[in-house]
């Protein structure tokens, strides 16, 4: 039989199948292109959102934007005779801790701080304020009971001059002062008991109430470095009165503030506050730090900060993951708030530097384990 | 006879090669999905993380509410949205998770109706709060990218418990007092009270010393501390006539000399075994009295308190008072010692002693959980009813539970802003407490389930109205001669910074007046609500989503939406509001579920 061509017919339809099979092979690899591009970018940026989220809460845990062992240690200074958050409590606020009420220097014992320890009450007058009807001293001098000093010299009041005397208990009052001093404002807050109320007395002078407490625990002055910042007539407070309308920061070094100043500061964050405050705050207390400074251009650029303060009471480390697409500049971010190991927990972790500082290995099988830098 | 394939061959040939390459390109989808789905399971990872967070660490306090009336329908602080549960705490505009609109809500489709389910139960469906969950300052806040998390809407699955009561609402106890102080006093809103014999001006209101309602001898003792305290100038002799009402007080309290007048050396008083006198009665003589000797060292020097160590002291003579005079005393420096550490040894032994004795509140100094009594209700027994409190006569029925302690309450007295109310006849069967009773851990949990859903590309997505808002979402005033009910809903302090439980979650967001006319994209940030109460513009009205008009209650209820990314611009989706959506679970966390409102610091 006679070999016959392809007929016009067949040549077209075989044309048009191969253009078919062409266009849905050109079709397949665009979508298998757009479709691999898409998960590639998904996939880093869920890799990047998956490590940021785990650096973050390492920092919680383990405070490294503050404090690095050995490598990056700028809040052990002591600035000014006021210590930053991880200075040794050696220096910071020196003394011997023990049992009797001349004990000084941070006692950090948990029993020490017991409820029903009495070395541990507040022995001072709620009532006492500033401007009020107790200006006069009309319900009694609480000096006597609980003081900084142990013979302090009260001036006459209303003609009436006490005397010298002997006060018995001076352990709270010098916890309470040297403290407030020692690791910054975050740090005195967190440190202390939930029910503290922040006050002592001390020798009465014109900084402080006809009493003994210093105004700068009670009245209100707006000024950076004094702790009350409002309602001077409102008198002793503890945690949840002193931080609901401001609040106390962690300053971050990386911030790249005055954390040193920052330290011994309150914040407008809340209520009653500004857009210029809240940038205050947001600039003393959020360290934001580059996610993969080395990363391929074509990476989305991620960054990650936590931003640590008092408010209403509650301490709280807020977490942000935040990345940019290198293409459309679309920026998106994965925030939360986490619990995790407090201020006292990572001093705790920290090796004290006369044991050659570093990272503490801890042990629970009775050995002694090493100075942290709260150790007196 | 060799043959070459037919058209047909190969035809069919291509057409199994095409699927098959279809196929193959159809994997690629997939695996763009898993790595979405990875994405949002992290990102619910990172919410239920948080949520967890600040359940057991976000302070549960609403210091603005009224906290006590003569019946418990007649204040918020009974009410389910003072619940220690985790919706209830965590659904305000600070702490995290914003109900979902209900018409969105319903529009949402899950495996199984599990959402529908949901609904269907009466719970809510939620979305992650669009700015940080910092608490801070919303209108403050640095311009937010768009937040990952709501891609995501959640729900709490599983049944919610009977929790224990936060506030008693007959008396919000603890009540805390400085230990020493005289009897408590301040302002008076029983203004029904009809047996108040110590009423008297403070502060540009009617005060009252309520304590003297639970002991007849409180309104002769504190009568002596109101003449001191409150005189200009004050002087020596009223210092002393209120240290011989507080020695008065004493011996009324069948006290012995050896309570005020002990031999040196002091030991101080930390026990009640010493004296056969009831606890409350030795912590409330030794409070008064103590307050009252350290006034007397305002005006008599350490020599005439018989110095230090103390040898004689001040002869402080017998004052005249009702029924017997007060007992002599020789006050001296070390005495007064003894009295202020006795008050405070007693006052510490005596609340961690006795957590259901009412007898004398507790030391501010040292605030603790155990001053919390257990309370819950009694959901069998046949509950408390009556009326809302209306002045101006209407009358809606009312009812709760009765309510049940782990002990009995001793000495319950009276509430200090109802004090001639008694507290009587209200209590629920004890067999019935629970809250002290071994549990199953299955039976405290529950389950947060995310699915990931769109919901955000609908037409509606921010002009849809809030999710209904149960009606204890608004605090109302407790009862007053002069208030009917309609001005107790304005006669209320609406403490935006105070207020997280007692308000429309998406209150910050919400918006003020309809913005249905809007162009999609149009700023919005002066019709939103935020959280400027210092700022209203007419503060004597009261707040923006509170007080009487309907534009105000519609604020309220977030009747025009929300702008719910908080991009201050309004959006709207491609989506129409007819269209169902497929919700794809993501994730199931399985979380305890306490009964008690605990909270870390």
């Amino acid at each position: 039989m006679r070999q016959r061509a392809f007929t016009l017919v067949e040549l077209m339809i075989s044309v048009a199948l191969g253009v078919a099979v062409v266009g849905v092979a050109f079709a397949g690899v665009r979508v298998a292109s757009a479709s691999v591009a898409a998960s590639s970018r998904i996939e880093i940026e869920n890799a990047i959102m998956r490590e940021g989220c785990l650096r973050a809460f390492e920092r919680v845990d383990f405070w490294t934007d503050c404090d690095v062992p050995g490598s990056y240690e700028p809040l052990r200074a002591i600035v000014a005779g006021r210590g930053l958050a991880f200075a040794p409590m050696s220096l910071a606020f020196p003394g011997a801790a023990g049992a009797g009420e001349a004990a000084r220097g941070w006692d950090g014992d948990e029993a020490a701080w017991a409820p029903h320890d009495p070395r541990a009450w507040m022995r001072g007058s709620m009532i006492e304020r500033p401007q009020s009807q107790d200006v006069d001293l009309r319900f009694g001098r609480y000096g006597l009971f609980s003081n900084l000093d142990a013979a302090p010299v009260a001036p006459p009041v209303g003609g009436v001059d006490y005397g010298a005397v002997q006060v018995e208990r001076t352990w709270h009052a010098n916890q309470l002062r040297g403290l407030i001093g020692a690791i910054g404002w975050y740090g005195f807050i967190e440190y202390l008991p939930a029910n503290a109320i922040y006050t002592w007395y001390e020798t009465p002078s014109a900084r402080t109430t006809a009493g003994g407490i210093p105004f700068d625990l009670v009245r209100e002055s707006g000024a950076d470095g004094v702790f009350c910042f409002e309602n001077a007539n409102q008198g002793s407070r503890g945690r949840y009165r002193m931080s609901h309308r401001h609040q106390f920061a962690m300053p971050a070094p990386l911030a790249g503030g005055d954390y040193a100043r920052d330290h011994y500061r309150w914040f407008s964050a809340s209520f009653g506050g500004d857009a210029a405050t809240m940038r205050a705050f947001d600039g003393a207390a959020t360290a934001r730090v580059p996610l993969l400074p080395l990363a391929p251009a074509h990476w989305p650029s991620a960054r990650v900060s936590v931003t640590r303060y008092v408010m209403n009471a509650r301490a709280t480390a807020l977490c942000r993951v935040r990345w940019t697409s290198p293409l459309t500049g679309h920026v998106a971010e994965a925030s939360f708030s986490a619990w995790g190991t407090s201020l006292r927990g990572a001093r705790q972790q920290r090796r004290h530097p006369d044991q050659g500082g570093g990272w503490i290995e801890w042990h629970n099988d009775g050995r002694t384990n090493p100075r942290d830098l709260d150790a007196p | 006879m060799r043959r070459a394939f037919t058209l047909f061959e190969i035809a069919i040939s291509l057409a199994i090669l095409a699927l098959t390459a279809a196929a193959a390109l159809g994997v690629f989808p997939a695996g763009l999905k898993a790595q979405q789905t990875a994405r949002l399971r992290v990102l619910a990872a990172m919410k239920a993380c948080e949520m967890a967070e600040s359940f057991a660490n976000t302070h549960n306090t609403n210091p603005a509410i009224d906290a006590e009336a003569f019946a418990p329908w007649d204040v918020p602080s009974s009410r389910c949205s003072m619940a220690p549960d985790i919706e209830q705490r965590l659904a305000s505009h600070r702490f995290g998770i914003m109900p979902l609109p209900l018409a969105i809500a319903r529009r949402l489709d899950a495996d199984g109706d599990e959402i529908a389910r949901v609904l269907d139960d009466g719970a809510l469906l939620y979305y992650a709060q669009p700015m940080a969950t910092s608490n801070l300052e919303e209108e403050n806040l640095e311009a937010l990218p768009a937040a990952e998390a709501q891609k995501l809407v959640f729900a709490v699955v599983g049944h919610a418990q009977a929790n224990a009561l936060g506030i008693f609402p007959w008396k919000s106890w603890p009540y805390h007092a400085p230990y020493p102080s005289p009897p408590m006093h301040g302002l008076l809103r029983d203004t029904f009270a009809t047996t108040a014999t110590t009423t008297f001006d403070l502060d540009g209101g009617a005060n009252a010393c309520w304590e003297e309602y639970s002991d007849p001898h409180i309104p002769e003792l504190f009568a002596a501390y109101r003449a001191y305290a409150f005189a200009t100038p004050p002087d020596a002799a009223g210092a002393e006539r209120w240290l011989q009402a507080a020695l008065w007080y004493c011996e009324r309290m069948g006290l012995p000399r050896a309570f005020y007048e002990p031999a040196a050396p002091y030991a101080t008083l930390d026990g009640f075994t010493t004296f056969a006198v009831e606890p409350a009665k030795q912590v409330q003589a030794m409070r008064f009295l103590a307050h009252a000797a350290i006034a007397m060292t305002r005006w008599k020097t350490l020599a005439e308190l018989g110095g230090q160590p103390s040898s004689g002291g001040y002869a402080v003579p017998p004052g005249m008072f009702s029924v017997a005079p007060s007992p002599t005393l020789t006050l001296s420096h070390d005495r007064i010692g003894y009295y202020h550490a006795s008050c405070l040894a007693l006052a510490m032994r005596f609340a961690a002693s006795f957590p259901y004795d009412w007898g004398a509140p507790r030391p501010l100094q040292r605030a603790t959980m155990m001053d919390y009594p257990l309370i819950e209700w009694d959901m069998f027994a046949p509950p408390l009813t009556g009326s809302l409190f209306d002045a101006g006569g209407a009358s809606v029925a009312a009812a709760q539970w009765r309510p049940i302690p782990a002990q009995p309450i001793a000495n319950i007295g009276r509430a200090a802003s109802f004090p001639d109310h008694p507290i009587a006849g209200i209590w629920g069967d004890p067999a019935r407490f629970t809250l002290t009773a071994s549990f199953a851990p299955a039976e405290r949990c529950r389950q947060l389930v995310f699915w990931s859903a769109d919901w955000q590309s609908y037409e509606d997505a921010e002009t849809a109205p809030s999710a209904p808002l149960d009606a204890s979402r608004y605090p109302i005033a407790a009862p007053a001669e002069w208030l009917d009910f309609r001005a107790r809903m304005y006669e209320v302090e609406f403490r935006d910074e105070q207020l997280y439980s007692f308000r429309n979650p998406e209150k910050t967001m919400a918006f003020k007046a309809d913005v249905a006319g809007l162009p999609t994209g149009a700023p919005v940030e002066h019709l939103m609500l935020l959280n400027k109460w210092w700022d209203v513009p007419q503060p004597d009205q009261g707040w923006e989503d509170a007080a009487e008009g309907q534009a105000r209650r519609s604020t309220f209820i977030g009747r025009f939406g929300a702008d719910r990314n908080f991009n201050k611009r309004l959006d709207r989706g491609p989506v129409p509001a007819s269209a169902r959506m497929r919700a794809t679970s993501v994730a199931r966390f399985t979380i305890y579920d306490p009964r008690l409102p605990l909270v870390l610091h």
